[in-house]
């Protein structure tokens, strides 16, 4: 029965505002355990700077990129705020997030980079927020195409679906381990008791390469209107970011090639 | 008075980017009528202006000349 409201000390709360705040929670407590453990590379004014900026950005962006989910949609409601203010989507608020943080930066002149520490949380949260995006069901328009998969779940329409929001969840959390090992090459790194391919800020970097590359896939089995090429919006958004990480990719790979090559000549 | 500067605007730019995404009609649905989802676009707007002048004070304060 979708959506699925969840029963907490007597109250029937609706799950995506449950999930989504326990996603927020989630992700600010392992935020700030990250930086406990592994330390911050700005100052405290800069910090608030970046995040403030992020989050500006990922509230904006994540509205702005919805409008464009479906175009035609968006033109027949120019009239209707609450079409115009309501929905959101991940990609354009890390899309957006990213493109603040990148400008705020750059105006502020800070090179170095400061996304490591937001990776496992917005993973996490992500992972978290996604939960409750299934529970809601057909309202929340994030589900897939019919299939005929043994786990395809009927959200009330009578038309067995990919359950795409689990598919996120699973990859979230399954991508969280390598996170951390990155973060973790990164830390040792700096002490030069490791040497590693992956530099400061390849943490977030890798997080937003394999999250786009996740929804551009996965988009291929949503029922979302393709507005060019046969790509949705999202999908172009996510193709954008790829795009602008092509360089660090093609990076990761000369260098992991570079190092197995080493490797097969020590042996 | 710079720090606590940047901090304060830093909270009301967090705290009015959240009510804007909670304002969205996926998270509210079902709990709002017709006249209240005019209201709640009306309140993303001003979260909206209180994001752009925040951020903007932000970058002012921090801008190097």
């Amino acid at each position: 029965m979708f959506p699925h409201y969840v029963n907490l000390w007597g109250k029937q709360i609706h799950p995506h505002l449950l999930f989504e705040s326990l996603g927020y929670a989630v992700a600010f407590g392992v935020y700030l355990v990250l930086r406990r453990r592994f330390g911050d590379n700005v100052t405290a004014p800069t910090r608030w700077v970046v995040v403030a900026g992020a989050v500006a950005g990922g509230a904006i962006g994540a509205k702005l990129l919805f409008l464009f989910e479906d175009p035609q949609l968006t033109m027949r409601n120019l009239q209707n705020p609450a079409y115009l203010t309501g929905g959101k989507t991940i990609v354009g608020a890390l899309a957006f997030g990213l493109l603040f943080v990148e400008l705020l930066k750059n105006y502020i002149r800070l090179s170095r980079s400061t996304g490591d520490l937001y990776a496992i949380p917005l993973c996490l949260g992500i992972a978290v927020g996604r939960i409750g995006c299934f529970l809601t069901g057909l309202g929340d328009n994030t589900y897939g195409k019919r299939t005929s998969l043994p786990w395809a779940v009927d959200f009330g329409d009578g038309v067995p679906r990919h359950p795409t929001q689990l598919y996120e969840t699973l990859f979230l959390v399954a991508f969280i381990p390598i996170l951390y090992f990155v973060l973790l090459s990164i830390s040792k790194r700096k002490d030069r008791s490791v040497r590693t391919v992956f530099v400061d800020g390849d943490a977030f970097k890798l997080f937003m390469v394999a999250y786009m590359t996740f929804r551009l896939l996965c988009d291929f089995i949503k029922p979302y209107p393709r507005i060019f090429l046969g790509l949705g919006g999202i999908q172009w958004a996510c193709l954008l970011v790829l795009l602008y990480y092509s360089r660090d990719v093609a990076r990761w790979l000369r260098l992991a090639g570079v190092s197995r090559r080493l490797s097969l000549r020590q042996a | 008075m710079k720090l606590i500067g940047t901090i304060a605007l830093a909270l009301v730019v967090i705290v009015a980017s959240l009510l804007f995404i909670v304002s969205s009609i996926c998270m509210v649905s079902g709990a709002s009528v017709a006249g209240g989802r005019i209201l709640g676009g009306v309140f993303a707007l001003c979260c909206l202006g209180v994001i752009v002048g925040g951020m903007s004070l932000i970058a002012r304060i921090h801008g190097k000349p």
